[in-house]
């Protein structure tokens, strides 16, 4: 863990002495979905990729995880969303890429104990050797990647602007490009940032 | 706000003068309310610091490493001020969460000024540095011209702080 940590910040580093940093680079819009045959152990006990959850109209990939509190404040909206959405012909799944041995709530049998009492209707996976995530250049939890049908990345970053209070959002960034993508037409905002958790690379 | 600190920093002398002869001055008694500040407050309160080395940590009461590193900080700033070192802390949280922010900044006893940021997050993180994503910790340092050396995001430890600000001090 001290090493991932330590290479991160050195890569950081890196990055603001020496240039952009390919290997941490998120996704870029109009990027192709990476790793999405990549098996991957999920809380039903089964083996799931993101291809396998690929929806007619779409793919919403949602890095999560049991210990970020800011997860934890997005429990019922993910769960509404996915449930609004899913039957709109978009495919979601919740990706897990925390380090479980240095953050034993983030076990899968901590995942199996998350989904059950949330009633997730996707399938949370974990991601062994955070490999997904580095592909995605996944940087926080949450953190959404939404794909159109030819999984191209039309939309990433937060899922709105009030973490702290479902009540009081303004700007419903991820549910504005799902209706966008929905209804064919241009996403206003295909990029935004909010704060969260670090990845606890494995 | 530089000069406040300055000031802030001579008064809790002088109340500490008073005090002293009995016993070590309170961390409560030397924790501030946090000051808000916008996007553009805290570039030019960083830009007021020029010639020293500023440390800048992004922080929130809910995020866990930013607790667990946070001591360091102020041990940090603590050692390294009379070398030209400024810590500055910028709480993430939100306006109905600042009882929260203060009783840990008194906690940790931080003798000093320190932030709490406004305005839409998107916008704050964006407009402080591309590269952030926005995860929490986040740590910027800035050499004694103001420029900006080292950012990474995730826990540091004393250790880590110390071997990233000497290479900027000695260079």
């Amino acid at each position: 863990m001290l090493i991932n940590m330590k290479l991160l910040m050195s890569i950081v580093f890196l990055a603001v002495t020496a240039g952009p940093v390919l290997a941490q680079e998120t996704l870029e819009i109009g990027a192709a979905m990476p790793l999405k045959s990549k098996a991957l152990p999920a809380v039903s006990g089964a083996q799931t990729s993101i291809a396998s959850v690929k929806g007619d109209k779409g793919t919403l990939v949602v890095f999560w995880c049991n210990t970020c509190p800011w997860v934890e404040r997005y429990e019922d909206r993910m769960v509404a969303l996915a449930a609004a959405y899913q039957s709109r012909g978009i495919g979601v799944i919740a990706v897990n890429p925390n380090d479980a041995v240095a953050y034993p709530d983030d076990s899968m049998d901590e995942m199996k104990k998350q989904a059950a009492t949330h009633g997730y209707s996707f399938p949370y996976v974990s991601d062994p050797g955070s490999e997904v995530a580095l592909a995605f250049g996944a940087k926080r939890t949450p953190q959404a990647f939404l794909f159109n049908a030819a999984d191209v990345l039309v939309y990433q970053g937060a899922f709105d602007d009030s973490p702290s209070d479902a009540a009081k959002v303004g700007a419903a960034y991820l549910t504005d490009a799902l209706d966008a993508l929905l209804a064919g037409t241009e996403i206003a905002m295909t990029e935004t940032k909010a704060f969260g958790c670090t990845i606890k690379f494995q | 706000m530089h000069a406040r600190r300055t000031s802030h920093h001579l008064a809790l002398a002088l109340t500490g003068l008073l005090l002293s002869g009995c016993a070590a001055k309170s961390p409560d008694n030397n924790a501030l309310a946090p000051e808000s500040v916008s996007y553009n407050d805290l570039v030019k309160e960083i830009s007021s610091r020029k010639g020293q080395v500023v440390i800048v940590n992004f922080w929130a009461t809910w995020c866990m490493p930013c607790r667990i590193e946070f001591p360091d900080f102020v041990r940090f700033g603590k050692e390294f001020a009379d070398r030209g070192v400024d810590v500055v802390f910028v709480s993430t949280d939100y306006e109905p969460d600042m009882p929260q922010v203060i009783d840990f900044l008194k906690e940790n006893g931080v003798p000093w000024e320190s932030y709490i940021k406004t305005g839409v997050d998107f916008e704050f993180i964006s407009s402080f540095h591309s590269e952030w994503s926005g995860a929490l910790p986040a740590t910027f340092v800035y050499d004694r011209n103001g420029s900006l050396r080292a950012f990474w995001e995730g826990i540091t430890s004393f250790d880590e702080l110390e071997a990233s600000v000497t290479a900027i001090l000695e260079s």
